[in-house]
Formats: C-alpha cells, structure tokens, sequence
C-alpha cells in the first residue's frame, strides 16, 4: 500500500537521490571497513582481508538491490529514457520541429475553437441558480412567432403566474450631458424584483428599493461595468454622485460587476420601470424583455402550463387583442446562446477535422522515425533489453513531444482566442467567455497527450515486433517496410486527403457565397459616405421645429467644403433601427380585404438621401423642396412595390393611401427608386415606400452624407454643424456606409475566416504528409529505379511514373473526400449565398486544388528518383 | 501458504527485526549478531542484509539514523519503530505457525 508517508519518502529518495546515492556508499563503506578489521583481527593479511570483504560485498549489486528496495526505480528509468528523449530529439531537429509544428498547429486549434464553445456555449450563466431562470415571451399564432410581451400582458402575467417569479425590462435611452459634451446612454427601465431575480450581488452600493419603482419615488440609476469602467474609470466614488440626465438629476445608487450583462451587455445603464397609467391596457405593442425564475420544486413544463393557463385566461378575458397570444417561455441560456450554437458546433467540427489530419501527420512522422531507428532497437533488444524498455522508451519520447506541443498549442490557442474576439461578430453572445482559462489548458494537454499515445502505438508495434536478426542483417536499411506498414501509411495520407478536401469544399462554398455577397448588386454606394443618427423629438418636440432643424441642419451639412451630398433617412440601410418601419398601404379604387392589408417597408427621407447614397430613381423624380405641408401630400416607392402593386404598369401619378403612425393619408406617388438591402446583404427585395420628412418629420434623424474625400475626416465638422441647432443633443452612432456594410459581413467573415484557416493547415499538413511518404516510398525504391533505368526507363518516365503514384494516393482520398463532403456540406446551408451545398464549382475546384497540392508534393521526391544514376542506384545497398 | 522464497525473504526480516528489538544497531553489528546467535549458522549474505534494511525501512517498520559506532566512526543505526514492534509480534506468530505446520508434516508423513 502507498501510504501518504511512504509516497513522501519515495518523492524524497527521487529527489534527493544523490544524496542517498552518498549515504548508502558510506554505509557499504562502513560494513567494508568493520568487515576487514575483522577478517584482519582473525589472523587474514590486510590486503586479503580487504579484497576478500569486497567479494562478500559485490558493492554494485547491493547498491542497485538496496535502491530497488526504495522503489524508485521505475521513476528514474523514465528520468533516463526522458533524458535520452531530448538527445534524440535533439539530434533529428527537422523531425522534431515538423512534429511540434504540427502539435501545435492542431492543439492550438482545437483548444482555441472548444475555448470560444466552452466560454459561449457550456460555461454556466454567472447568476445565482442559472437552472431556474427563463425568458418569457409572447407567442403569436397568428405570426407563428415569438415576440417580446405588451405591458399589461407582461403585469397580469406577473400577478397571476404560481408557478415562478417575473420581471420585466424596457429599452430606453437616457442622454448625459458629460464633461465632453451629450452622450446617448443605454438604458433599460426594469421592473420590480429584476436584480432580485437574477440573484447576483451589486459590485458596489445598492440595486433598486420597491419605493423607488412609484411615481415620485426618487431619480436613480445603477451602472453597468463596461459603462462605469469607460465614463467613471472604474471608480467606486461614483455611488452617490448625480448625473444630469434628459436634463434632470439622477444619483447612481449602485454598479453590477462585471458578469452581469442582462437585457443587453454591460455598457449602459438600468433605472427603475415607474409603471405608466396607459400601460395597464396596452396588449398590442409588445415591447417588454420579460425573464423569470421559476420557484423550487417547479419543473419548466409545469411553469409552462401555468403560463397556458394564463394566457388562455387573458385569451377570454381579452379577446380582440390576445385570442392569438399564448405565452412561451425558453431557458435564459438556451435564449442567449441557442443562435450561436450552430455555427460553433460547426467550427468545432471543421477544427476536429483539421487536428485529424494532423494527428495523421503526426503517426506518419513517428512511424517513419521509428522505421529509420530499427537498427537501434534491433541493438538493444539483441543486447537483452526488454520489449516493455524499448516500447517505454518510445512512449516516453511520444509524451515529451506532447508535453511540448501542447504548450505551444496552448500559446496558440491563446492567440487564436485574440483572432476569434476580433472577428467575431457583434451579434455573438457572451464574448466575455472567449479568453484563456484552466479549460482550454486541459483541454489542450487531453488532446495533445491522447494524439501522442494513439500516434505513438503504431510505431511501437511497428519497432518492437522487429526481428534483431532481421534488423541486424546484412541489408544496409534496418527495416525492410512490412507490407502492413506500407498500406497504413498509404492509408494515413489517403484520410489526409479525403478529411482535407471536406474543408477545402466547405471553405470554398463560404468564399463564393462571400464572394457572391460583396458584388451583389445592394442598391446604393457605400463608399465615402458618413452617417450619423440624432433623436430629435425632445429637443425639437413640434412637427414644424423638426421639419425645419431638419430643412436647416442638411442645408448647413450641404454647405461644408467637401460635402458633395447630405439627406435624412429613418432606416440607415445595413444600420440599427431607429424609427418604426413598418405602414400599410391601401390603394384607392381597388377592394380592400380588412384580413390582409398589405405591410410595407417604410421610410421617412429627404432627397438628398438618394443623392447621397447614389441609389437610383428610375422613374419620376426624389423628394424636393417643392415637397413640404401645404403642397399636394406625395410618396416614392420602390421597385418591389411597383412590381407588386402595378405590375408593368407605370405608377407614376398614382394614388396610395399609407397609414403610419395610426393616421392614413392618401398621397401621389411621383416616383420610382431602386430597391436597396435594409437589413442584410443576404436579404431579397421588399416592397417600400419613401415619404417626405417635410410632410411626415420624424424625430429619429439618420444623417447620410457623402463626402469628396474621407469620409471620417468630415465627421467632425459634420456633428458640429448639427450642433449649432442644438447643444444638449447627443449625436450618435457616427460611422460610414462602408463600416456598415463591413459589419454586415462579419458573422460570415467570421466563419470563413476560420474554416478557412482549418482548410489551409489541412492543405499544408496533407502536403506535407504525401511529401514525405513519397520521398520515404522514393528511398525504398531507389535500387527497383536504378534497374528500371538500366533497361532503358528514361528520366520522363520515372517522374510520370513517381508523380502517378503520389496522385493515385491522392486521387483515392480526394474520392472518399468528395463523398463525405456530400454528405456534410448540407450543414452549411443557411450559411451559403447564391450557392447550394453541392456546389458543382466549389468542388471540382477543391478536388482540383488537392490533386495540385498532391503533384507539387511528389514533385521533389519525384525529380530526385528522375535524377539518380543508375549505377550508383544500384550499388546503394 | 505463502511460497517459499516470500518465506525465505520474510524469515530474514523476522531476523532483523528480532535483532533490533534489543537495542539499536548499525548492519554490520546485525550481520555479526544474527551470525552469533545461530551459532554460526546464519552467514547473512550483505547482498541480501542492506536490501533487507532498506526495504523495512521503506515499509516504515524499521527507522535510521547515523551515530557514532563504538570504534568512532560514523555509522547508520538502525532501530525498531513501533509498527515494526507490532510486525515482529505478528511475524513471530506466522513462523510458529509455519514451524509447527512443518513439524506436524514431519512427524506425521
């Protein structure tokens, strides 16, 4: 039994070996000396005696047997056999660094991959009891959808739910007028029991008391951790001090750490929800974040049910507004991370395939290592040395390069961690998970050391099951290649092939879906055009003061040297939603179905919008200064809208009837617009229709100008000018079309990127695995070559002859490839644009890339074989 | 029963730790002493003796300590733990057994 004691003193015998080595010497020292005396005592002559003790000693022998009895002995071997290790590696550099480069190249990956899964998908949520928190929504029948809940939804919910606790949270914005002029600041009003029911306790002071949550109940905020690290520099002091916020003063009470990041990140603020009189009835504007926790004892499907039983209550009591409204509720992990699974599960499969081929690579280099090193092995064991010593070793040299390539896949994983972060897209929940922690070092230890036990097999069989006789034999090459070993190589760099080209075809599927993407026609030039947005209703609170700051403020933008276009829009396209975008149109003269009145796309512009962003007007003409109150009311539409609503007819100088804002008015449509991409570049056309600002001012004010030269240079200028209007008003969101467009782009890019990356490192990897497989093949065959060439074999021959045999291996895996590439591209689909999963382009040219790769590979090998000469061929072995 | 090499090895522990029970000893006094109390019969062979000792002293039976020896040199004692107490006694029973099993054999074949 190894008692805690007994380990000590064997860590102890370990360590302090020498030490012990010494003692025992003066130990025999002392017996051999008491021994002698006493051989000398008996009558012996001092010499004798002296020799004679010796015998009876044997010294070495007592030394290994006392030191065996310590039972360290195991322990120092691997010392040894580890020692022995670094030489030989050090002696084969080459060999050492295609192995770790390797080991490295596919840990890091994997680790840095699982690192993003593990910080996004598997991490548990950093509030108290995360099991029992759910996110409540609206489910609309009618729609099929869910969607956020209606305020006095959300308020009987609350109070007639048993099965779990509710609190809602609101999207608001609260402008700061800071040292450095006014700041928008996101804010979400919360309810009642909103910090209680996360269960995550305040960085510094206080969250909100109930007192606070009824009219009149004080001015207050808590801040969240981005927020406070970014306008407060991280000072605790700031509890306590007041803010002018819209103009009145708050006090911040409290600051979350940094974890807590509920509705939306941690930059921004919560004050507490002062329930409005008007929200008690309103069911139909759903706009509340609802989350829950659901008491102890209560299983989610009897929560569930306890929510139908609501809903189908507010269904009676309610029923013009809530007869199609049901109530749903989905775990609050599985709501934050349920949209980024797919794609990680999916970098994570491409990442797996990538170190397989790795791991390939790596059992090729250890089985080649091991072949040349026959000789050495058939030494030893002629020598006596245990097949258990030899096989030992070998694994000891596998876990030295594990040990070693898995701190450089952790290094790299970190790294690769950096790159994720700054591709990843914004859209990507809980990026905080995506740093370097305890999980990715184990993770790349688990399978840096399981890829060099299962490589390190192969070549331990392959080396111990060696004859000494054989390898010894007269045959200057150590190890004739079993017929087993050869197919297992052949094998390896066949699966290379076959897992590389799965990356290479779904990497090429993304590229021409990127590719296809950017040189989409998207209705408008992006290039050097700045934006910025201003909500304007507080500060211009009449319809006339906003049409006018909005007449004023583009004429004064229009004035700036270098600004060759300025207009408004209230949907930026590729930006955030600023205003509602939504109206329903009638067209007069034609019936009107009440179930089904068209929706369309709206938006509130000037002309100068469509100058600025060069969309096209293809018919009529854009909104001009003739367009105001008081002249004919008009509207623009796009092409959609012409198509849908006109067919082939011209819709210039016809009537439509657009209800926005709850009023319906009937205008003239004057022209004709190209349809632009609002949302997505992905997206397809729909149906819109452009209403002058002069005759619908809007408050939300999404500045678009186009500039001569940088555009980021006139953003300056540009809010200065906006500025002189009004002071106090934040101007937000300052960016150009190009950056939008860019953004739009990232989560594709994101994906791209890193297959892409994977498939390079398995094109590189597999190259290198047929190079050396080739040029190991090329080296057996040396003397087979030499008499092929002395019977007449020319050089061409010989290299066709070399090249064919590289490309059958790689033409083999490219087949199996093209099958398993058939097979899993289908899980790319909602990723693709413009291409389907079975790509016919995408994969002759990923077969084509690999048959290349092949070729280029067997081209050296190949040249050398053509290169020999005969007679030295044949006299080299 | 146990084989006999395991007999053989234990018969030599048993020794040295019978030896011990009396007073604390360096090896070589155990050899001299265990060849002195056979009368003669036991030549401890040191191949076996130092193994011996470092192996109950690694089952923490036996402990050691270096001390002066009566010629004033520096030698490693080597005395009896209280596990290793307990151990004699138990050994002790075992060879009894054995012996009386052997003798039993004997007598009665």
């Amino acid at each position: 039994m190894l008692t805690p004691r007994r380990l000590l003193r064997r860590v102890r015998a370990l360590l302090g070996g020498s030490r012990m080595d010494q003692e025992l010497d003066e130990e025999l020292a002392f017996h051999l000396q008491m021994d002698t005396e006493a051989r000398v005592r008996y009558g012996t002559s001092p010499e004798q005696a002296r020799s004679a003790a010796e015998r009876s000693l044997a010294p070495p022998r007592v030394k290994d047997e006392a030191r065996d009895a310590r039972g360290v002995r195991p322990v120092e071997e691997f010392l040894t056999d580890l020692r022995i290790a670094v030489r030989g590696l050090l002696r084969k550099p080459a060999f050492t660094a295609a192995t770790l480069a390797t080991f490295a190249l596919g840990v890091g990956g994997v680790a840095a991959v699982f690192g993003a899964v593990h910080g996004i998908l598997l991490r548990p949520l950093p509030y108290g009891d995360p099991g029992g928190l759910v996110v409540a929504l609206e489910y609309n029948r009618r729609l099929a959808e869910s969607q956020e809940v209606s305020p006095a939804n959300f308020l009987d919910w609350r109070e007639r739910a048993a099965a779990l606790d509710l609190a809602g949270a609101e999207p608001y914005g609260l402008d700061w007028l800071s040292d450095e002029g006014p700041v928008h600041l996101s804010t979400w009003l919360v309810s009642e029991r909103f910090f209680d029911i996360l269960d995550v306790p305040v960085l510094h002071g206080r969250t909100f008391r109930p007192d606070e949550h009824l009219a009149g109940g004080g001015q207050v905020v808590v801040l969240g951790w981005a927020l406070w690290q970014r306008a407060f520099g991280g000072d605790p002091g700031v509890v306590g001090r007041r803010l002018t916020l819209d103009g009145q003063s708050y006090e911040v009470v409290g600051v979350m750490p940094r974890s807590f990041d509920l509705p939306a990140g941690n930059d921004l603020l919560w004050a507490p929800k002062v329930p409005q009189g008007w929200e008690a009835t309103s069911r139909s504007s759903p706009f509340y974040g609802v989350i829950g926790r659901i008491r102890p004892g209560v299983t989610m499907e009897q929560a569930q049910a306890d929510m139908d039983r609501v809903s189908s209550q507010l269904a009676q009591e309610y029923p013009q507004t809530n007869a199609d409204i049901g109530a749903r509720l989905v775990g609050l992990h599985e709501h934050l991370v349920g949209g980024a699974r797919r794609g990680l599960l999916l970098l994570l499969g491409a990442v797996a395939l990538m170190m397989l081929v790795a791991a390939a690579n790596i059992t090729s280099l250890q089985l080649a290592r091991a072949l040349d090193r026959g000789r050495e092995f058939a030494v030893r064991t002629a020598l006596g040395a245990r097949r258990g010593r030899v096989t030992r070793q070998l694994i000891a040299e596998s876990l030295l390069l594990a040990a070693l390539g898995s701190a450089l896949g952790f290094g790299l994983a970190a790294l690769g961690l950096v790159a994720i972060r700054g591709l990843a897209p914004p859209e990507l929940p809980r990026p905080e998970g995506l740093q370097v922690d305890a999980m990715i070092l184990l993770v790349a230890l688990g399978v840096a050391f399981g890829t060099a036990v299962l490589s390190g097999l192969v070549p331990a069989v392959v080396a111990t099951r060696a004859d000494p006789a054989r390898g010894l034999g007269s045959e200057g090459r150590a190890f004739t290649v079993g017929r087993t070993t050869r197919r297992f190589r052949n094998l390896l760099v066949t699966s290379q092939f076959a897992v590389t080209l799965i990356l290479v075809v779904g990497a090429g599927l993304l590229l021409r879906s990127f590719s296809a993407l950017i040189n989409e026609n998207r209705g408008f030039r992006s290039d050097r055009v700045l934006v910025m947005v201003a909500q304007a209703w507080s500060y211009f609170p009449t319809a006339e003061a906003r049409a006018e700051f909005v007449r004023q403020a583009l004429d004064a933008i229009g004035a700036i040297p270098g600004v060759t276009a300025a207009g408004m829009t209230t949907a930026i396209p590729l930006g955030e939603s600023i205003a509602a975008e939504e109206a329903s149109i009638t067209i007069p003269g034609r019936p009107v179905d009440p179930g089904a009145i068209p929706q369309v796309h709206l938006t509130i512009a000037t002309g100068g919008f469509f100058d600025a962003l060069r969309i096209p007007v293809t018919a009529g003409r854009s909104f001009g200064a003739q367009d105001r109150t008081g002249t004919g009311p008009v509207a623009v539409v796009n092409a959609a809208f012409a198509r849908r609503f006109f067919g082939g007819e011209d819709p210039v100088g016809k009537r439509i009837a657009v209800v926005a804002r709850g009023t319906a008015v009937e205008r003239e449509i004057v022209g004709v617009v190209g349809d632009v991409r609002r949302h997505a570049l992905h997206e397809g056309a729909r149906p819109g229709v452009y209403l002058p600002h002069a005759q619908a001012p809007s408050g939300a004010v999404g500045f678009v100008v186009r500039t001569a030269g940088n555009p980021d240079a006139m953003a300056a200028p540009v809010q200065q000018a906006i500025w002189t209007f009004n002071t106090s008003m934040p101007v937000a969101s300052v960016t150009t079309m190009d950056r939008l467009v860019g953004e739009s782009l990232r989560d594709r890019r994101f994906l791209l990127a890193l297959i892409g990356t994977f498939a390079l490192v398995g094109l590189m990897l597999a190259a290198t695995g047929i190079f050396g497989v080739m040029s190991y093949i090329m080296g057996e065959r040396t003397r087979e070559i030499g008499v092929r060439m002395a019977f007449g074999a020319d050089r061409g021959r010989v290299l066709g002859m070399v090249l064919r045999d590289g490309g059958r291996l790689a033409l083999a895996g490219i087949l199996l490839g093209v099958g398993g590439a058939l097979l899993t591209t289908r899980l790319l689909t909602g990723m693709l644009y413009a291409v389907g999963p079975l790509d016919p382009i995408s994969f002759s040219a990923g077969a084509l890339v690999l048959l290349g790769v092949a070729v280029a590979a067997s081209w050296i090998p190949a040249r050398r074989a053509a290169g020999l000469d005969p007679v030295e061929a044949l006299r080299a072995e | 029963m146990a084989p006999p090499a395991d007999r053989l090895q234990g018969t030599l522990d048993l020794l040295i730790l019978r030896t011990l029970a009396d007073e604390p000893m360096h090896g070589w006094g155990i050899s001299q002493r265990l060849h002195l109390l056979s009368g003669s019969m036991f030549q401890v062979n040191q191949g076996s003796l130092y193994p011996a000792l470092h192996r109950l002293e690694d089952q923490g039976w036996i402990a050691a300590d270096w001390g002066t020896s009566e010629h004033n040199r520096r030698a490693r004692y080597y005395r009896l733990t209280a596990a290793g107490r307990r151990q004699l006694g138990k050994e002790r029973e075992s060879w009894a057994a054995f012996v009386a099993a052997v003798t039993r054999v004997l007598r009665e074949a």
